[in-house]
C-alpha cells in the first residue's frame, strides 16, 4: 500500500503515538522501583503491605481487562474508539504480568495461589499469540483471497464442480473412481481445528491428473477430453487450496480466543479462590 | 407586511428576477416546496466549507458575501432580488464563502431539487441560473477584480460542454489552446513520462484547466480526463487574453497560479527517475480510485487489509446504530493493494439517488452527509439510481432484546446480530430505503470506525489520499 494512504491508518499497537505503551512502561518502572526500594520488614511476598497493594492493583487490572469483551458489544454513542481500548488492553495486560509477578515475591509452590498466577499467565501468553496473529495473518488472508470474497470463491468452486461433473460422465474405468473422489472434495470444513490442520494441497488431485495422463497415453481417453479434465482439475485444485487457506487464516485469527477467553474466566475463578484462601487462613 | 396569498404571489416574482417567467399557478406550486425565512442583521446564513444544497434569493433587505483574498476580507453586498448559494447547486461542492445578512432580511430558501426540477421545465430559468453560476465561478477563479464587462464578455464567448466519464478533455501534445472551467464533476491531470502515464493532480468543480497553453502559445503539456460525467465551460483563448488584459490583478492571480503549476511539472519531470516507483504507485492508486467512481465521493469508508481481522464489528456497529440493519457490506466491494473499499455510501458530490425522489426525502445535511429522511415513501427509485449499489429497501426489524438477557442467555435478537431481520421481521412495516447516513446525529461519529478493534477502518475524502503533494 502506498505511503500516502497507509499514513491514514493507525494500528491499535501504535494508537495515539503509543500512548498506552508509555502508560504501561511507566507503571512497570514505578512497580519495579517500589519493589526494590519499598521499606518492607520481611522479604517480599503477597502478605506485606506492599504485596497487598500490588495484589489489589492486579485484581483491578484483571477485571478491567476482562471487561473488554463486554464493552466491545455495547455499541453506544460517544467519543470512544475500540482501537484505543484494544491498545490499552494489550499494553496494560503486559503490565499486569509484571505487577502480578512482583506481587508473588517470586514465591511459587504447588498451591492455589500459584495456580491463580499460572492461570492468569496462560491468558496473557495466549494474548501475546493473539497480537502476533493480528499483526501477521490479515495481510496473508488478503493476499490469498485477492479481490474475491469467500462467497465468490465458493460459487466459483460450484461452477467448476458442475463442469467437472459433466466431463466425468464421459469417463470410464479407473479414472472415474478417482474422479468421483475429486468431485467430493468440497472446500467447506466445519470446525476451526480441521481448518487449521487440514491439507491445502490434496494428493487426490495429483493422483487423478496422473491417472488421466496415463489413460490418455494408453489411448483410453480422447486427447481433447483429457485436456478439459486436466484443466478443470487444475483450477479445482487451485480453488480448493485458496478456500482452505482462507479458512485456515480465518481459523487462526479466532482460535487463540478459544484459550484466551475461557482461561480468563477460569483464572478469575482461581483468583477468587486465592483471595478467599488468603483471608480465610488469615 | 400583511398580505393575502394573491398579493404575495404578485409580489414575489416582482422582487425575485429568477421567478418572473413563472405563471401564478406554477409559482404557487413551486413556492410550496420552498420556505421563507427571516434573518436578523449580522446573522450568519451559512459558513464557508459547510455542506449545503439549498439556494437563497433575497426577497427584502440585504446580505453580504465574505470572500477571503489572501489576508484581506472582501465583502460583496447583495440586495433584494439577487440569488446566492447557487454554485453548490451545480457543482455539488461545499459552500465557497460565508454569507452574513447586513440588515434585517427576508430570504426565500429553495431546496436544490426544487430548483433543478424548475430548471428542467423552464428554459428561461435554466439559462438564468446557468449564466449566474458561470459569472460567479468567473469571480472565484479570476478574483474579485474581474469587471462585470469582462465576465459578460467571457460568458458570451464561452460554450457549455458535457464530458462523459473517462473521456479526455485535453490531450497531451495537442496544439488547441482553449481554457476550460470545470462547472460540475471532476477531472484528473495525467502526463506521459518514459512510456507510462503518471497521475499529476485531481481537479474538482470550480477549477480552470488549459489556461497555460492558452496564454503561453505552447502545446498541451498534460492530458485532462473526466473521472465522472462532468460539465465544462470552454473559454476561447481570445476571451481569456482579453479578460487578463483588462485588469492587472486578474493577470497577476492567474500568472501566480500558473507558476506553481509549472513548478509541479518541473518537479515531476526532474524527479521521475528518482521517485519512479512512488510516482507509479500514486498513478496506479489514482487509477483504481477513479475507476471505482470514487472521484465523486466526498467521504468513503476504506479498510486497510493489513489490519482487518474480518471480525465484522463495523457491520455490527452499523446495525446497532441503525435500528438493527447494517448499511455496509464489509467483504463485498473492491480491493487494490490491500486497500479495500466496502459496499457503503460514498456521499457523492452529485448524488444520483436524489434525482428522482418524489418526496425529496434525500438531502445533504450541514455536515456533508447525504441521508434519507423519514418522509421516504419506499418507491425504490434511489435504490435503482445508485450506481454503487449501496441503498437497500428494507422492512424495520424487531426491537432488540435487553443487553443482559442477550449476552447471558442468548435471547435474541440482541447484541451482535448484524442483521436482526435474520431473526424476525416486522412484516407489517413497509420496505423503506436505507443507506449510510454517516451516523448523523450520533455523538462520536461513524460507528463503523469507532467499533474497529484494530484500526483497519477509516473514512477519508478522495483528495486526502489522491494528492501529488504527498508524494
Amino acid at each position: 500500500m502506498p505511503n500516502v494512504i497507509s499514513q491514514r491508518f493507525e494500528s491499535f499497537l501504535s494508537f495515539n503515538r503509543y500512548r498506552y505503551l508509555w502508560v504501561a512502561l511507566a507503571l512497570m518502572v514505578v512497580a519495579i522501583g517500589c519493589y526494590v526500594f519499598a521499606p518492607v520488614k520481611t522479604e517480599h511476598n503477597g502478605g506485606t503491605w506492599f504485596g497487598y497493594t500490588l495484589g489489589v492493583i492486579s485484581v483491578g487490572l484483571m477485571v478491567w481487562l476482562a471487561a473488554l469483551g463486554l464493552r466491545k458489544r455495547l455499541i453506544r454513542p460517544g467519543k470512544w474508539s475500540q482501537k484505543g481500548r484494544t491498545s490499552a488492553h494489550v499494553y496494560l495486560g503486559i503490565a499486569l504480568a509484571l505487577i502480578a509477578t512482583l506481587h508473588t515475591g517470586f514465591q511459587f509452590g504447588w498451591n492455589v495461589h500459584t495456580a491463580a498466577f499460572g492461570g492468569m499467565m496462560i491468558v496473557i501468553v495466549s494474548g501475546f499469540i493473539g497480537v502476533a496473529i493480528y499483526a501477521t495473518v490479515p495481510s496473508k488472508l488478503s493476499e490469498n483471497s485477492g479481490s474475491q470474497t469467500f462467497v465468490e470463491l465458493k460459487s466459483q468452486l460450484d461452477q467448476v464442480n458442475l463442469q467437472l461433473d459433466k466431463v466425468l460422465f464421459e469417463l470410464d474405468g479407473p479414472p472415474l473412481k478417482l474422479g468421483e473422489r475429486v468431485l467430493k472434495t468440497d472446500g467447506v470444513l466445519v470446525s476451526q481445528l480441521r481448518a487449521l490442520f487440514s491439507q491445502v494441497a490434496l494428493p487426490v488431485f495429483e493422483q487423478f491428473r496422473d491417472s488421466i495422463q496415463q489413460a490418455r497415453d494408453a489411448g483410453a481417453i480422447e486427447r481433447d477430453l483429457s485436456l478439459t479434465v486436466l484443466r478443470l482439475t487444475q483450477s479445482k485444485a487451485a480453488l480448493v487450496k485458496r478456500i482452505r487457506l482462507h479458512q485456515r487464516y480465518k481459523a487462526l485469527i479466532s482460535i487463540w480466543l478459544a484459550v484466551h477467553v475461557p482461561f480468563t474466566f477460569f483464572s478469575m475463578l482461581l483468583v477468587g479462590i486465592h483471595i478467599f484462601a488468603v483471608f480465610y487462613y488469615w | 407586511m400583511q398580505h393575502t396569498v394573491e398579493e404575495w404571489l404578485a409580489l414575489i416574482p416582482k422582487a425575485i428576477d429568477l421567478l418572473s417567467p413563472l405563471s401564478p399557478l406554477q409559482l404557487r406550486d413551486f413556492l410550496l416546496e420552498t420556505s421563507m425565512r427571516h434573518a436578523k442583521a449580522g446573522e450568519v446564513i451559512f459558513e464557508k466549507g459547510a455542506a449545503g444544497s439549498s439556494v437563497f434569493a433575497v426577497f427584502a433587505g440585504g446580505i453580504k458575501i465574505l470572500i477571503e483574498t489572501g489576508e484581506d476580507l472582501l465583502e460583496i453586498p447583495m440586495g433584494a432580488g439577487q440569488m446566492f448559494g447557487e454554485v453548490g447547486l451545480i457543482s455539488g461542492r461545499p459552500r465557497g464563502s460565508t454569507v452574513v445578512s447586513s440588515e434585517s432580511t427576508i430570504l426565500l430558501e429553495i431546496p436544490r431539487t426544487a430548483l433543478l426540477k424548475l430548471m428542467l421545465s423552464q428554459e428561461r430559468i435554466k439559462n438564468y441560473v446557468d449564466d449566474l453560476v458561470a459569472t460567479r465561478m468567473f469571480s472565484q477563479v479570476f478574483g474579485p477584480s474581474l469587471s462585470d464587462e469582462s465576465k459578460k464578455m467571457i460568458l458570451a464567448a464561452s460554450e457549455l460542454i458535457t464530458v462523459p466519464p473517462n473521456q479526455y478533455l485535453i490531450t497531451e501534445g495537442d496544439t488547441k489552446s482553449d481554457a476550460y472551467l470545470i462547472r460540475s464533476g471532476s477531472m484528473v491531470v495525467e502526463r506521459e513520462l518514459m512510456g507510462s502515464t503518471v497521475f499529476v493532480t485531481y481537479l474538482q468543480a470550480g477549477a480552470v484547466v488549459g489556461e497555460m497553453a492558452a496564454l503561453m502559445d505552447g502545446s498541451r503539456n498534460a492530458s485532462v480526463k473526466a473521472t465522472v460525467k462532468s460539465e465544462v465551460l470552454k473559454i476561447p483563448k481570445e476571451a481569456l487574453i482579453a479578460a487578463l488584459a483588462s485588469s492587472d490583478d486578474v493577470r497577476a492571480l492567474v500568472e501566480s497560479r500558473m507558476e506553481s503549476r509549472i513548478q509541479v511539472n518541473d518537479f515531476i519531470t526532474s524527479n521521475k527517475t528518482q521517485f519512479s516507483s512512488a510516482v507509479e504507485m500514486n498513478s496506479a492508486i489514482a487509477g483504481f480510485v477513479f475507476e471505482n467512481g470514487l472521484g465523486e465521493a466526498t467521504d468513503v469508508l476504506v479498510i486497510n487489509e493489513n489490519l482487518c481481522i474480518g471480525c465484522d464489528y463495523c457491520e455490527i456497529a452499523c446495525a446497532e446504530s441503525h435500528n438493527g440493519i447494517t448499511l455496509l457490506n464489509r467483504e463485498a466491494g473492491t480491493t487494490f493493494e490491500k486497500l479495500h473499499i466496502p459496499t457503503s455510501c460514498r456521499h457523492c458530490e452529485q448524488p444520483q439517488c436524489m434525482t428522482e425522489c418524489p418526496p425529496n426525502a434525500i438531502t445533504r445535511s450541514v455536515d456533508g452527509e447525504v441521508f434519507i429522511a423519514d418522509t421516504c415513501i419506499g418507491c425504490g427509485n434511489c435504490e435503482r439510481n445508485c450506481p454503487y449499489d449501496v441503498i437497500k429497501m428494507e422492512r424495520a426489524p424487531e426491537p432488540r432484546s435487553n443487553f443482559l438477557s442477550s449476552v447471558l442467555f442468548g435471547l435474541g435478537p440482541g447484541i451482535g446480530h448484524r442483521d436482526r431481520r435474520a431473526v424476525k421481521v416486522e412484516t407489517s412495516s413497509p420496505k423503506l430505503a436505507r443507506k449510510c447516513d454517516m451516523c448523523k446525529g450520533i455523538d462520536g461519529g461513524p460507528a463503523c470506525v469507532r467499533a474497529c478493534p484494530t484500526g483497519a477502518a477509516a473514512r477519508v475524502s478522495v483528495n486526502e489520499f489522491i494528492n501529488f503533494n504527498e508524494l
